[in-house]
């Protein structure tokens, strides 16, 4: 039930505080945190395994554990969803060199949400947490984090599926950057998987057990996407703020075979336009705070640079 | 709320079991019959055109607090085996002078007709009526024909749009039989018209929605008779087809796992892309339900309203019509109860009404 804003310096600077807000009011568990080894492990009861983060000097990497061993690398704690220890070749914010003009830390119950403003107007997403499930599946933790491809060829075009996170898609090829979800007892689950992420193929863990496929309905693709290019009701003004629901999605299998597992809490997809970066919205006794996918841009503007057009994440500011 | 199944001797019956029922429910749910042709035949009608129409006070019910109006007319033509009746909505009832000199269809402000076509034998019924709206189902051999008539649960205030009656058939046609295969004989969660645009006047749908600007529109996701040609204009989520073209995002590009993509087969007996299967849980498995929502490309890219009481429910994992979805995620469990769309029985052809 907290929120916090500030500047950062650089990626550590930004996970020291961090550490220093989870570890506070939220009640999160800091079973390692080395500034020296640029890693950290949380955990909080309630939530179904732990979030192992490294950094470099320009990238924040983060993946599920099953238990905490030591101030070890990823691979050593038990049960990393990956297989190696890359930072870039995992799930991960890219270009965050710092210094960060602006962060945003929102955070209730079981989850933190963060918003890294990585140079003036361009942002990344990235957080982890316990969703909303649907059925008796074990799991339920999620994790995700933004990559954002800076190829001419794609910068500017948010749509392509080489970009990677922030809550949406599963068409990209790639199977490590994207977002991920720990699951388990799932049909279509072979045995000893222990996690789902939003790619078009499967991959594996450290374990060599399968990482399935499963889908964020988010703000590029899926039952939101006509919302997402919802304007402003002619009624009244109003514009939606619409939950993302989850599926797995298990593509071996002819047709694919589709299960809405659940929603992540308190984020929102919405469409920007007329709305500005980090604007306040209150629906009732709510405050929503919207931001871009990466930066605010128009309709065919191919300027080799950074843009989302109008697709945007709300967060809900809980502070009481 | 309220609700009610039977069985009716035939499509005339059930006019008046329709009748008893709505007009008989709970003192707070307050419809009354300004017009009834049944038992006093008044201007031209005779017994195979007989007129009910009636008068609801939502005031009970949230925004709008106000009236509202629809009617039901009979029609036959037992040659080709068509027995139905005929639904339009209206803004306001007037008598006439001498009485009933003011026809059904010159009511004030009356939507196009819409058909339910029905049987003139046994046929099983179920009608659900609350302060806002009613509606209808009605098993007819092995399909299931569908009515809905009342406010949608608007996203806007009173003030804002004051009169969002619903009018919803089987069919906009009054030659199509209940037996009918035809793919363009489909509503509710698809609802099929022709693709007339300009004027809207002209177009076909089975259903109407009565917009803030006092004009009625049809409500389709598609239109044609041997194949269908998706229409985005105006049409009810999540089957509503989607293309960069109807729906940009500033220069977005097609989506791949929006409903009508993954989970629609454009014929009977198609694979879709995708089943969307039913997520295993305790002591019963998780069927989702998605609120029938109407939203709008033009004029303006927005979201209408919800169809009160109304969801797509998949079909995958056996599920099929008369079956019962208990969510019991609230206390008492809240019951739904899924039908077909018509003729139709794959996967993604069902609808659930909450079971009030």
């Amino acid at each position: 039930m907290s929120y916090q804003t500030g500047t950062a310096t650089d990626p550590e600077d930004l996970m020291t505080q961090l550490n220093t807000f989870l570890t506070g009011t939220p009640g999160w568990t800091a079973n390692l945190f080395s500034a020296a080894n640029n890693r950290a492990v949380w955990s909080k009861a309630g939530v179904s395994a732990l979030l192992a983060a490294q950094w470099d000097s320009s990238a924040i990497g983060m993946g599920m554990i099953q238990a905490f061993v030591g101030d070890v690398t990823p691979t050593n704690q038990t049960g990393y969803e990956f297989t190696n220890d890359s930072i870039t070749a995992n799930r991960h914010i890219n270009q965050a060199a710092g210094p960060y003009p602006s962060y945003h830390f929102f955070e209730d119950d079981d989850y933190i949400h963060v918003v890294v403003e990585i140079s003036t107007g361009i942002y990344r997403h990235f957080g982890f947490g316990q969703s909303i499930k649907l059925g008796d599946w074990v799991g339920g933790m999620y994790s995700y984090g933004q990559y954002w491809d800076q190829s001419v060829a794609n910068i500017d075009n948010p749509l392509t599926t080489i970009h990677n996170g922030a809550l949406s898609g599963a068409n990209s090829t790639n199977a490590t950057r994207t977002d991920g979800v720990h699951a388990q007892g799932l049909p279509d689950q072979v045995g000893s998987t222990k996690y789902l992420r939003a790619s078009s193929n499967q991959s594996t863990d450290d374990d060599a057990a399968v990482v399935g496929q499963f889908f964020p309905a988010g703000w590029s693709d899926g039952q939101n996407i006509h919302f997402m290019s919802a304007q402003d009701s002619q009624l009244n003004g109003f514009k939606p703020l619409i939950p993302i629901p989850f599926y797995q999605w298990y593509t071996p299998s002819a047709p694919d075979n589709a299960r809405l597992m659940g929603y992540y809490p308190d984020v929102r997809t919405v469409n920007l336009e007329g709305l500005n970066p980090a604007q306040e919205i209150t629906v009732g006794s709510d405050t929503w705070v919207v931001f871009p996918i990466t930066r605010k841009g128009n309709n065919g503007l191919s300027f080799d640079q950074e843009q989302s057009y109008n697709f945007g994440l709300a967060y809900k500011k809980v502070t009481t | 709320m309220a609700k009610q199944t039977g069985t009716a001797d035939n499509y005339l019956d059930l006019m008046t079991a329709f009748r008893d029922f709505i007009t008989g429910v709970s003192p707070t749910i307050s419809w009354i019959t300004v017009r009834d042709t049944s038992t006093s035949p008044v201007g031209a009608n005779s017994p195979n055109t007989t007129e009910m129409i009636f008068q609801g006070d939502a005031s009970n019910g949230g925004s709008p607090a106000r009236n509202l109006y629809f009617g039901i007319r009979s029609y036959e033509t037992p040659a080709s085996s068509i027995f139905g009746w005929e639904l339009r909505g209206f803004t306001g009832f007037d008598p006439g002078s001498p009485l009933g000199s003011i026809t059904f269809e010159n009511q004030p402000d009356p939507s196009p007709p819409v058909y339910i076509p029905l049987q003139n034998t046994t046929m099983t019924y179920w009608f659900w009526a609350n302060e806002r709206r009613v509606m209808m189902v009605v098993k007819t051999g092995t399909s299931y024909q569908w009515m809905h008539a009342g406010f949608l649960d608007t996203f806007a205030t009173e003030n804002e749009y004051p009169y969002p009656l619903m009018v919803m058939g089987s069919t906009p046609s009054n030659t199509v039989p209940f037996s009918s295969n035809s793919l363009d004989f489909s509503t509710i969660i698809d609802p099929i018209g022709n693709g007339t645009e300009t004027p809207i006047s002209g177009a076909t749908s089975p259903m109407w929605l009565r917009f803030a600007d006092g004009q009625w529109y049809p409500i389709k996701n598609g239109s044609g008779t041997t194949t269908i040609t998706e229409k985005r204009q105006r049409g009810v989520w999540p089957l509503v087809g989607y293309s960069a073209a109807d729906w940009p995002t500033d220069g977005g590009t097609a989506a791949v796992r929006e409903f009508r993509q993954r989970f629609y087969g454009t014929q009977a007996g198609a694979t879709p892309s995708a089943f969307l299967a039913q997520t295993p849980g305790s002591p019963d498995d998780i069927t989702p339900l998605y609120p029938l929502t109407i939203i709008f490309s033009e004029p303006s890219r927005q979201m209408i309203g919800e169809i009160s009481g109304a969801f797509w429910v998949s079909a995958s994992g056996g599920v099929t019509a008369e079956d019962e979805i208990f969510d019991k995620g609230v206390s008492p469990a809240q019951r739904y109860l899924v039908f077909q769309n018509i003729h139709r029985t794959d996967p993604w052809e069902f609808g659930a009404v909450k079971d009030e």
